[in-house]
């Protein structure tokens, strides 16, 4: 850093306040069969983003057969009862749109995007993927070979099997979320067609879902469309069960992988959901640690160090419970001492959180949410995620007035009592782990 | 289906020292999206400093004579905003996208640093970027199964003396060389006010925005001549030629590539549609030769657009588990060679547009990736306002067009081949 400053060109400005902004507002309407529809008009965005959030969380899954929800959604797009085999994908692609989805913990989200000028036709065909898949045999068994594929090369890379393993750490067995979203090999492999077209009509339901759609309709009504699409979607004998996800034994995984020129670190601990008076002063204090660029941690192991590429603290809400990560990659000579570092900056008891630290938090945290939100496919990322956490949209204006209130009082309080003990999570050459003080195990089966 | 025609206002203007100002407004978010983009990038490189240019845009945020090490990047976020640099073989930028009462710290920022930077680059911060960029590229490149495809595809593709014949992220050897005479050479050649477009799209007038970028950049000097060689387009490759890696890998895997036209000439939209055609998609020709076959677990092909006379387009597959990559290179290449022959039916030509037409205006409807892309344009083509009519340009791409371009450029025999075998586990 230099000292001596010269005056340059024009004097550093000062920032402006930024203006008071607000999470777009959707109309809500409820359609008959129990479907509810967000519906977010964004000027200028010609590409329309939908998505039908349903209420499939993993824990209504037979445990034998994890990874059936992912099996399912993908094998949605690969022929309808109109539109068999690829007839379907070309009908779909030609209309410009493109499907997509996810799987979490707590929904199975469908999507699509379209140019609005086919929106009609594509919100159609999106319904006909959703309603009436085939769910064909040949093309089932194919996603589950696939799926196993995917699992290996998870297990090949060492950043995804720290994740993967960080969740086996840090919840207990008997919550879903100690393991995969898309199942483990095992169950993966006993997934049969009969099965996902069993799961498919017992779970697939407008009862509990929420369409959310975004774009510029250039002026007209496009509730129309998702009536004609969703109006006559029956509802399904399926009763979904959400069960609170809860803390594990904390074993540490310190997992020899040969040939790593550098070690994945994890280190995290159970946590808190949105719902928790604390969930605010954990994001603060979070983006303090391990957020910023210059947070703590990078400052220190990044900057100054030169130890890693980046290391950063996120927490990650789920619908109940969550849990908070350190993560961050080291070359080999460096792990043993990085890992000590770390675990001293976590360390706050001497060094509470300061105000300035929570002011730049604070205006971060806030400050990029027009930006996040400007697109139709920002808003409903945002507003789905919201609503397969159980929340409704005003959630985001309610979730930024309370980061504004945050203190570093606050901050250090909810920090101090939700970061304590992480487990240790290692991935790397069995040569560069032998510091840690744990055994290193072979990399276990996924 | 009707198209869309974009009218994405264009302001154009240049300062005296010769930088380029874009101002493209758009009142929609409080929001302005600032981006930098440098014509310059690891095709200009000297060998043996192969990863300069990027480990220098690394030191681009290590201070400068008004702004302490890291703080570019912590100012902008305790402002509200998001910021970053990247490089490629053709560029490198710099970008922030701020609440609009953060837009003139952002503009003194990027001037402070590109006025002053050698004031404040010294040998402690050279040590420690050198250290981060290597654990950079361990942790996206070395670390990674298939982490060093594109190392092999450039080394197949281009000859090693070629500025794309080495990738933007160097070797260690080279990283280690790097001084700070490089770090002073490299600054004064590539990095002035004329090297430079300033694009701005967001919540802000086409005057303020051209008044913002001359109250900050004006008193920065022009450079001075530089040199480039033109690099002559490279011809097709022949003879097929190939490498085969032992890595550890979940899988066997088959990657091919050709020579491609440069970017500005309208072959290279075509094979952008080709590509889509053959590798992009449920309905594309490789899914359904390979992925549909039970041969492989993933396809695709896609072109890389690049500057200095040759693109690249590359294909590839992995293999399912007991697919021998022979078998599965043969698969490819029949399907590619049924489409080299007769081109794209005239249904397969329609959904490339399509999807095409999706993409760019989905690419587009963010200010920060719409700010890149008149950046892009402007460095690369001298038309920012092409931004406004690439969409009508493709759509009247014909089938034939693609046809052509396809046959022409993307014979199986110009080929190069690069093959994965998974190391089997001990």
């Amino acid at each position: 850093m230099r000292m001596d400053l010269q005056p340059y060109g024009q004097p550093r400005p000062e920032v402006e306040a930024p203006p008071e902004w607000h999470f777009p507002t959707p109309e809500i309407h409820t359609l008959a069969n129990g479907l509810t529809v967000w519906v977010y008009h964004r000027p200028g965005q010609y590409v329309v983003s939908a998505s039908l959030v349903l209420d499939v969380p993993l824990d209504i899954e037979e445990s034998d057969l994890e990874g059936i929800a992912t099996i399912s959604l993908h094998t949605l797009d690969e022929g309808t009862l109109d539109h068999p085999g690829t007839s379907y994908a070309e009908v779909l692609e030609s209309s410009g749109a493109v499907f997509g989805g996810s799987v979490t913990l707590s929904a199975t989200t469908c999507s699509v995007e379209m140019p609005v000028t086919s929106y009609g036709r594509a919100m159609a065909l999106f319904a006909e993927a959703v309603r009436t898949p085939a769910l064909a045999d040949d093309d089932v068994t194919r996603h589950v070979a696939l799926r196993l594929a995917d699992i290996e090369q998870h297990r090949a890379n060492s950043s995804h099997l720290a994740g993967l393993l960080t969740r086996r750490a840090v919840f207990d067995a008997g919550s879903r979320a100690s393991r995969m979203n898309g199942g483990t090999s095992a169950s993966v492999a006993r997934v049969t067609p009969e099965a996902v077209r069993q799961f498919h009509q017992t779970w697939y339901s407008p009862v509990g879902a929420v369409l959310v759609v975004a774009g510029d309709f250039l002026g007209s009504d496009p509730l129309p469309a998702v009536e004609a699409a969703f109006g006559d979607w029956a509802p399904s004998p399926g009763h979904p069960l959400h069960l609170p996800s809860r803390p594990g034994s904390a074993r540490p995984y310190v997992i020899g992988r040969d040939g790593s020129v550098q070690a994945d670190v994890r280190l995290a601990a159970f946590s808190i959901d949105r719902h928790d008076p604390r969930w605010a002063p954990l994001q603060v204090a979070s983006y303090a640690m391990g957020g910023a660029f210059l947070s703590r941690l990078n400052r220190v192991l990044r900057e100054d160090r030169g130890y890693t590429y980046g290391i950063s603290m996120s927490p990650h809400p789920l619908r109940s419970g969550g849990y908070w990560t350190v993560g961050g990659s080291f070359r080999n000579e460096v792990v043993a001492a990085a890992v000590e570092e770390t675990q001293a900056i976590l360390d706050i008891s001497h060094s509470p959180f300061t105000e300035v630290e929570v002011s730049q938090a604070v205006s971060f945290l806030t400050g990029v949410a027009p930006l996040r939100y400007a697109t139709a496919q920002g808003v409903v990322e945002q507003a789905a995620a919201l609503a397969a956490a159980g929340l409704d949209p005003g959630y985001v204006d309610r979730s930024l007035t309370r980061l504004r209130q945050v203190t570093a009082a606050e901050a250090t309080a909810a920090y101090t009592e939700l970061v304590q003990d992480p487990v240790l999570v290692v991935v790397g050459d069995p040569t560069a782990l032998a510091g840690l003080g744990h055994p290193v195990e072979t990399v276990p089966e996924l | 289906m009707e198209a869309v025609t974009l009218s994405y206002p264009i302001h154009d203007s240049r300062l005296h020292n010769g930088l380029r100002v874009i101002v493209s407004p758009d009142h929609s978010s409080p929001v302005v999206a600032v981006n930098l983009w440098y014509d310059v990038g690891s095709g200009d490189e000297v060998a043996g400093r192969t990863g300069f240019a990027h480990l220098f845009e690394h030191l681009m945020f290590q201070g400068s004579r008004n702004v302490a090490s890291g703080d570019h990047l912590g100012q902008i976020q305790a402002a509200g905003g998001s910021v970053n640099g990247t490089t490629s073989f053709d560029r490198t930028n710099y970008f922030e996208a701020v609440p609009v009462g953060a837009l003139r710290l952002a503009l003194w920022l990027e001037a402070d640093r590109l006025g002053t930077l050698l004031d404040a680059v010294d040998q402690d911060n050279l040590n420690n970027q050198r250290e981060v960029v290597k654990e950079e590229k361990r942790q996206r490149y070395d670390n990674v199964p298939y982490g060093d495809v594109f190392e092999h595809l450039v080394t197949l593709a281009f000859p090693a003396d070629h500025p794309y014949g080495h990738l933007t992220i160097g070797s260690m050897a080279d990283l280690d060389a790097a001084s700070l005479d490089d770090v002073r050479g490299f600054f004064t050649t590539h990095y002035s006010p004329d090297r430079a477009v300033l694009t701005l799209v967001g919540d802000i007038s086409a005057a303020d925005g051209l008044a913002l970028a001359g109250e900050y950049f004006n008193h920065i000097p022009t450079g001075q001549p530089r040199e480039r060689a033109e690099v002559a387009p490279l011809a097709p490759l022949v003879d097929v030629p190939r490498k085969e890696v032992v890595a550890a890998v979940p899988r066997d895997a088959v990657y091919l590539c050709w020579r491609v036209p440069a970017v500005g000439d309208p072959a290279l939209e075509a094979l952008t549609l080709a590509t889509s055609v053959l590798g992009d998609g449920l309905t594309s020709r490789l899914h359904e030769a390979l992925v549909r076959s039970e041969l492989a677990e993933s396809s695709a092909a896609f072109v890389m657009p690049l500057v200095r006379g040759t693109s690249l387009a590359v294909a590839y597959a992995r293999c399912r588990d007991g697919v021998d990559p022979t078998a599965l290179e043969a698969a490819l290449v029949s399907a590619w060679d049924a489409f080299t022959a007769d081109g794209p039916t005239d249904p397969e030509h329609q959904r490339a547009q399509v999807q095409f037409s999706r993409e760019w205006l989905s690419d587009l409807a963010d200010v920060q990736q719409r700010a890149d892309t008149i950046g892009q344009l402007t460095t690369q083509r001298n038309d920012p306002d092409f931004i406004n009519r690439r969409l009508a340009l493709v759509s009247a791409l014909t089938a034939d067009d693609v046809a052509k371009a396809g046959r022409r450029w993307l014979p199986s025999s110009s080929r190069a081949v690069l093959v994965y075998r998974a190391l089997e586990e001990s």
